[in-house]
């Protein structure tokens, strides 16, 4: 089961995904998402540090999701990611180059 | 989609899945080395225990986890399929059916904890996950770098899943995962596909994978990776030899005239990532179009056919409403309309064709489990499995064909020691053979038995008063075996039990408007030919009057028409025959049959048909003509009229009963002076 929690300020809203986020919970995660995008904020901040398992699913939604938070002028942030987490495994395991694609802040190679 | 839709979607594939593992487990007795067999099943089950736990049917996930551990078992060579595994498996496929069907009895229950303390000591307790541990562990011995060696092979691979793979029950990472173990391993993934955030289906699959792999493995055993998708994605491997696109193989050279075909994925491999929004389309679309076939219920199909039924009706309205208006413009778009109409006729009638190989194939394990139980040696060969039957036809056909070949089995084939001390090889062979003959298809089903004792069933027929004393051809003598209660008790020798159940046979046969036909040689064998009606909705009728009223019938039976001369003697009320270029053939007076008591038309007319190979005619007051018939079944009131198979209803609105041929001859031969037309039409 996932778990899609947010605190928001002014300019920010801070979102955590915890537990599952493979395609047993995709629906719902993109439903959390879309509302979200809703907010008037500039900066959407997502901690993957929780989550505990994770499948491509996951991947082309914050792909897409990155890609549209970028046409309305916002910015998606991924925050707490360790290259040894879950996350990040399945993602060098899928090909997938997030480093690349998205912005990342903390973590090992985090600013 | 809602639950029960997929359970439903899951329930008919894994029907087919179940069907389908039969003939390569009866196969495997012969050739159990066979690893495309052994992966045919093992893939089966794979995707049976994987979309049963995805639908919610967990008891047939877990039994079929078992099974496809024991074949897991038998593809990494630690077992080896003999007869017991054979037997146990198709145990086995008979519980998974069962708990499909939803049967689940304390006894169904018994059957399958037996099947499990089997597979249980077969295996050994060893499960799949611990197999492919074993495989990892010994990966895990030596550094990836270390384990590719100058024997090694460079392979690139690029795996492009169809939109709805995950709804197959198939997960990507774990075959990346194993690609991976395999050695040297590099994957990026394309995601030009990948839609707007509002248009994303999150649980569809729009990326590509191109993969460089560096292995001592052999392509095979990366294609083993894709066994459960490769239905549901593109893959080319590439590598020294040439590559395979799915399970095509080409060499280098060969590259440029698939070139065209696979453009995207040639350029994905190429390294170049699709970046033209065109070149993205045409991968994503091929992806997407790629599904060739989809499923349609029964009953849909069914009433498209009862619609195609009615608009026939309308037409044949429009024809004689457009002809008696005499006005050119209404004729011509009647004749216009009449073509697009027959087109969609004949386009609608063979939607519901299906190829006769599913219902031969599945007597397989029939052959297979009364050659055990009888202790005989019984090979099973079907050919032209590709004929095609209307599914309805079909259906009711699977009763009677095993009932046939139960009998071929069982009193046909003779057993080992009868057949070496014959000379006949140890094996006794049924053929089970299907074609086309014009609108039917012909049915033939042989052995290569002990044969009818002919005389022995003649004796039979007239102790039983069947058959008066007298010469008879082979035909009315074999037709007895037809004839109710002519049973084994009654004889007992080889052609014993030849007549069980060989009445309600014919029955079922003759209610398909078919005919059965027995040729048999004694000590050589026998052999049943059904001709069946490719279909029973919609006919080519051939329709004649009787006292005013229209009536039909199948045209496929009428050979000709002879206008009626009154030098022909009729030798009772309904009965007669005449001489037809020096052939003696009977006749019908359907008027008599019918109870028409008026004035007889001023020149009748000779219907002949040709029934299982007998001629027959029928007199009758008029031929009109050639007439595409809709058939109607008569309701429950009138479901005794034997004589009359279905109803039509024509252009003007009235109703036509269609004859069954079959039936008036047979009643009239039983019974010449029997007053028949008490229950028909004019009640």
């Amino acid at each position: 089961m996932a778990l899609l929690t947010c605190r928001k300020n002014s300019h920010l809203v801070h979102i955590s995904i915890a537990g599952d986020a493979t395609v047993r919970t995709i629906f719902r995660i993109k439903k959390g998402l879309a509302r979200l995008i809703r907010e008037p904020v500039e900066v959407y901040k997502l901690d993957i540090s929780t989550i505990t398992d994770t499948d491509f699913t996951f991947f082309q939604l914050l792909i897409a999701f990155h890609f549209k938070l970028k046409a309305l002028n916002r910015e998606l942030v991924l925050i707490n990611c360790e290259d040894d987490s879950a996350f990040m495994k399945t993602s060098l395991l899928c090909g997938v180059d997030l480093r690349r694609v998205l912005n990342f802040e903390g973590g090992q190679d985090g600013s | 989609m809602e639950v029960e839709a997929l359970r439903e979607i899951f329930r008919e594939e894994a029907s087919e899945l179940l069907a389908q593992i039969e003939m390569p487990l009866i196969e495997l007795e012969s050739n159990p080395s066979d690893m495309e067999l052994i992966n045919n099943v093992f893939r089966s089950m794979h995707t049976i225990k994987g979309s049963g736990s995805m639908c919610g049917y967990s008891e047939l996930s877990g039994f079929t986890h078992n099974l496809e551990n024991l074949f897991d078992c038998l593809r990494k060579g630690k077992l080896s399929a003999d007869e017991k595994i054979i037997r146990l498996s198709l145990r086995a496929k008979d519980c998974m059916k069962s708990l499909l069907d939803g049967i689940d009895s304390e006894e169904d229950r018994a059957e399958r904890d037996g099947i499990l303390e089997e597979v249980q000591t077969i295996t050994g307790g060893m499960t799949c996950r611990e197999a492919e541990s074993e495989v990892e562990a010994e990966d895990d011995t030596l550094p990836c770098d270390e384990a590719v060696n100058s024997l090694s092979e460079k392979y690139r691979i690029v795996f492009m899943p169809k939109p709805d793979i995950l709804s197959r029950g198939i997960k990507i990472e774990p075959m990346l995962a194993e690609l991976a173990s395999l050695g040297n391993f590099r994957a990026r993934v394309d995601t030009a596909a990948i839609p707007d955030f509002d248009d994303l289906e999150p649980e569809e699959c729009y990326l590509s994978w191109v993969i460089d792999l560096e292995t001592e493995r052999d392509v095979y055993d990366i294609k083993n990776v894709f066994m459960f998708a490769e239905d549901y994605s593109e893959v080319v491997i590439r590598y020294s030899d040439g590559f395979f696109l799915n399970n095509a193989f080409f060499r280098n050279e060969e590259e440029e005239g698939v070139e065209k075909k696979v453009l995207p994925m040639l350029s994905l491999m190429d390294g170049k990532a699709v970046k033209n929004a065109a070149q993205e389309k045409a991968v994503f679309d091929r992806r997407k179009s790629d599904t060739t076939s989809i499923r349609v219920k029964n009953e849909k199909l069914d009433t498209l056919v009862n619609l195609v039924g009615e608009l026939v009706t309308l037409q044949a309205r429009l024809n004689q409403e457009s002809a008696s208006a005499q006005v050119p413009e209404f004729i011509s778009i009647a004749e216009s309309l009449g073509r697009l109409t027959g087109e969609l006729r004949d386009n609608t009638m063979s939607i519901r064709m299906v190829p006769i190989s599913d219902t031969f194939n599945s007597y397989h394990r029939l052959v297979h489990d009364l050659s055990g139980a009888l202790g005989k040696k019984i090979k099973l060969i079907t050919t032209g499995g590709e004929t095609e039957l209307d599914k309805n036809v079909m259906e009711a056909l699977r009763d009677p064909l095993m009932h046939i070949i139960r009998n071929s089995c069982d009193h046909g084939i003779e057993p080992v020691e009868e057949r070496v001390s014959g000379g006949k090889d140890e094996s006794g062979i049924i053929q089970l053979a299907a074609e086309h003959s014009g609108a039917n298809v012909v049915i033939r089903i042989s052995d290569d038995g002990g044969g009818l004792n002919r005389e022995k069933i003649r004796a039979r027929a007239i102790e039983r008063e069947l058959l008066q004393p007298g010469e008879y051809d082979d035909r009315q003598i074999f037709s007895m075996i037809f004839e109710p209660g002519f049973s084994t008790a009654e004889i007992t020798t080889d052609i014993s039990g030849r007549g069980v159940g060989m009445d309600v046979v014919k029955r079922n046969i003759e209610k398909l408007r078919g005919s059965i036909i027995v040729e048999s040689v004694e000590g050589e064998g026998t052999s049943i030919n059904l001709t069946i009606p490719l279909t029973l909705a919609i006919i080519d009728g051939f329709m004649v009057e009787l006292g005013g009223s229209p009536f039909i019938f199948n045209l496929t039976n009428i050979r000709e028409c002879l206008d009626f001369s009154s030098k022909e003697e009729r030798d009772d009320e309904s009965n007669f025959i005449i001489n037809l270029r020096g052939e003696v053939v009977p006749c019908i007076d359907l008027r008599t049959v019918f109870g028409y008591d008026g004035d007889e038309a001023a020149y009748p007319q000779i219907v002949i048909s040709e029934i299982a190979d007998e001629r027959y005619g029928f007199l009758v007051d008029r031929v009109i003509g050639k007439y595409q018939t809709v058939v109607k079944p008569l309701g429950k009131g009138s479901s005794n009229l034997d004589m009359i198979a279905g109803a039509t209803i024509l252009g003007d609105g009235t109703v036509a009963l269609i004859l069954d041929a079959h039936c008036i001859i047979r009643s009239m031969s039983s019974s010449a002076k029997g007053s028949l037309s008490e229950n028909m039409i004019r009640q």
